[in-house]
């Protein structure tokens, strides 16, 4: 099925809906959208939704040789799949340039950056090796592919566990069932985070928006995708052109996705520790993806709704008049863009002691906090900790 | 072995801040509309370039502007281990990087409804193959006469340790990273960048401004081949 194109008036009415300031899902420009990870009933299964955006990544492992220039490090092979599960227009069986793009961004960011340690997946040198496979799957195409891509492929990766094996002293191996002894969990040093710039040129004057939508990237004029370590490592680099832009708008986009990418990575780890925890404490076995945990479109949207109203009642009680706030609100963000920068080139870490100040950078964070495993209640509560963590590590 | 000696020299005897031997040569071939040969250092791309012409598969036809494709692959023997596969999923990745660069180099506007393909060969690999492949397609197109709105040239840039070095090879791409930047270099805005391996957020400024130094560098090369290239063919038809 070809793609369905987006009229002249569609488009139009989005590029100068963010010309004014504006996005269509309400988000302010540098706001990601929700983030929440689910995982399986196994190790290493994880479901990742970013808004609508949702991708599943499962691990598996097997035991095999290892390469003969690497006779002392376990293998990792990434495979994407995007079927026309994920958009109607995508083919099935066919690779097609999104899936090399994805391909790509997850090699480096995952592969490439060595965060994970192959040489612990080693049996015995020259023999046998652990080869763990990633399969990434796309449930549903909703815009931002590459970062929930990634974020689905690391909290797997974290979640995982092996294993265990012995070896005898004549060299046979034996493979443990996990009930037979304690699974070995993969040792991974640093968290890959891959966040997605789109930009809109208005005349001269460029615009950055984050995470765009699929409709904004139907519409974008050029996109720069980093990964990156909450460490500062740049792991990828991806601007594929399509504009010409200069050097300094980009790598102040670059500097401002490290603060970012700092949050994604606690978020992902958080939700990772908590499922394992879970795991180890409930003696009930995990039961895996249940309806319960599976929102639909419509769910999210009635819950973004809801989140709105209540925020408009509070704001009714603290007698803001809440039109103002509104109008305002993206404006705001457009101007402090450029005086965020300069923060930003002069130290890092000075202007994460500053994001307190302002009441919308608590928002912000809010909103990127997972909602895992439960229903919507847990979830906030699980919001607020994660908050209040965030400002207390941000005062200090 | 250390990318950079204790006298201050790498493994070929450069500077770290020194490029390789650039050469480069406009139109090879007669069939393609335009055809481009560049050499830097070991790395040694072929390019040619069709159209614009009718658009292939109407279904990607635009009204409003040209469609862009890049097709690349290398020939089997162009690396230390044979390739498998002149196509794999990583070509495909770099063509798309390509046709992106052209995508804003390119004035799109010029040429509605028509298809310019560009193919890329690569011969030897050594370093650097997504800039020597863009700054190849940039003098194919030259020759070709499309419309561009300036030279495309890329340059790559690493760094060891402390010491930005420009435009890496193999060998040493394989220890650091690779930062890839291609540029306008009269307009001085950047078109694309590119990181493979990882690399510190407080040294990708300098890296970045040396990879553009690199890329003025051989801007000069380019143009200058381009003009020798034109004064030829002035004599020559000056003379019939």
């Amino acid at each position: 099925m070809k793609e369905v194109p987006l009229s002249t008036c569609e488009r139009t009415s989005l590029v100068s809906s963010i010309h004014a300031g504006l996005r269509y899902d309400h988000r302010k420009f540098m706001e990601v959208r929700d983030i929440t990870l689910n995982f399986g009933k196994d190790f290493g299964s994880c479901s990742a939704t970013l808004g609508e955006t949702r991708v599943l990544a499962q691990v598996t492992c097997e035991v095999v040789e290892p390469r003969p220039s690497r006779p002392n490090e376990g293998k990792l092979s990434i495979a994407v799949h995007l079927s026309p599960m994920a958009a109607p227009h995508l083919e099935p069986g066919r690779t097609n340039d999104i899936v090399d793009e994805l391909q790509q961004i997850l090699d480096r960011n995952i592969k490439e950056s060595r965060c994970l340690d192959l040489e612990s997946l080693c049996i015995q040198a020259e023999e046998s090796v652990w080869q763990l496979r990633l399969d990434v799957t796309v449930l549903n195409h909703a815009g931002n592919l590459g970062d929930a891509c990634n974020l689905a492929s690391v909290a797997a990766l974290r979640h995982f566990h092996r294993p265990d094996v012995t070896v005898e002293a004549d060299g046979r191996v034996t493979v443990h069932t996990l009930e037979e002894r304690q699974p070995i969990p993969t040792f991974m040093r640093k968290v890959p985070v891959c966040l997605t710039y789109a930009f809109f040129m208005e005349g001269e004057h460029c615009i950055t928006v984050m995470d765009p939508t699929e409709q904004e990237e139907r519409v974008m004029c050029g996109r720069l995708v980093v990964g990156l370590n909450p460490h500062g490592e740049i792991t990828s680099l991806l601007f594929p052109g399509r504009m010409m832009m200069e050097k300094e708008t980009l790598l102040s986009c670059i500097r401002k996705a490290f603060t970012k990418a700092k949050s994604v990575a606690e978020t992902v780890q958080q939700a990772v520790e908590d499922d394992l925890t879970q795991r180890k404490t409930v003696s009930v076995k995990p039961r895996g993806y249940e309806v319960k945990n599976l929102r639909s479109d419509t769910d999210y949207n009635r819950w973004l709704i809801d989140q709105r109203v209540d925020k408009r009642k509070l704001m009714i009680e603290e007698n803001v008049m809440p039109m103002e706030e509104e109008m305002q609100d993206p404006f705001e963000a457009n101007v402090q863009q450029p005086e965020d920068s300069e923060d930003s080139d002069v130290n890092p870490p000075a202007t994460s002691s500053k994001t307190p100040l302002g009441p919308s950078s608590h928002k912000k964070k809010k909103k990127e906090s997972v909602m895992a495993n439960g229903s919507e209640e847990e979830g906030d509560e699980e919001e607020e900790e994660v908050k209040s963590k965030l400002t207390a590590e941000d005062l200090l | 072995m250390d990318v950079i000696s204790p006298e201050g020299l790498r493994q070929d005897g450069r500077t770290p801040t020194c490029l390789r031997d650039i050469s480069c040569r406009l139109g090879l071939y007669d069939r393609p509309n335009g055809s481009a040969y560049i050499e830097i250092g070991n790395t040694k791309v072929l390019a040619a370039v069709y159209g614009p012409r009718e658009v292939r598969s109407l279904s990607k036809q635009n009204l409003d502007e040209c469609v862009i494709q890049c097709e690349m692959s290398r020939i089997a023997a162009c690396q230390g281990e044979r390739v498998r596969r002149p196509r794999d999923q990583r070509t495909r990745a770099l063509s798309l990087q390509i046709a992106g660069v052209f995508h804003a180099a390119i004035r799109k506007t010029k040429y509605p409804g028509s298809q310019i393909d560009i193919y890329v060969q690569v011969l030897q690999a050594d370093g650097g193959v997504t800039s020597a492949c863009i700054n190849a397609s940039a003098l194919a197109l030259i020759h070709a006469g499309v419309e561009l709105m300036d030279y495309v040239v890329s340059c790559t840039a690493s760094i060891n340790k402390t010491t930005p070095i420009l435009d890496v090879t193999q060998q040493e791409s394989v220890t650091g990273c690779e930062v890839t930047v291609s540029m306008l270099p009269n307009k001085g805005s950047v078109v694309s960048l590119d990181c493979a391996h990882t690399l510190h957020l407080d040294q990708l400024d300098e890296v970045v401004d040396l990879a553009m130094e690199g890329c003025q560098q051989i801007y000069k090369v380019m143009s200058q081949e381009v003009e020798t290239y034109l004064q030829d063919k002035n004599a020559v038809m000056s003379h019939q």
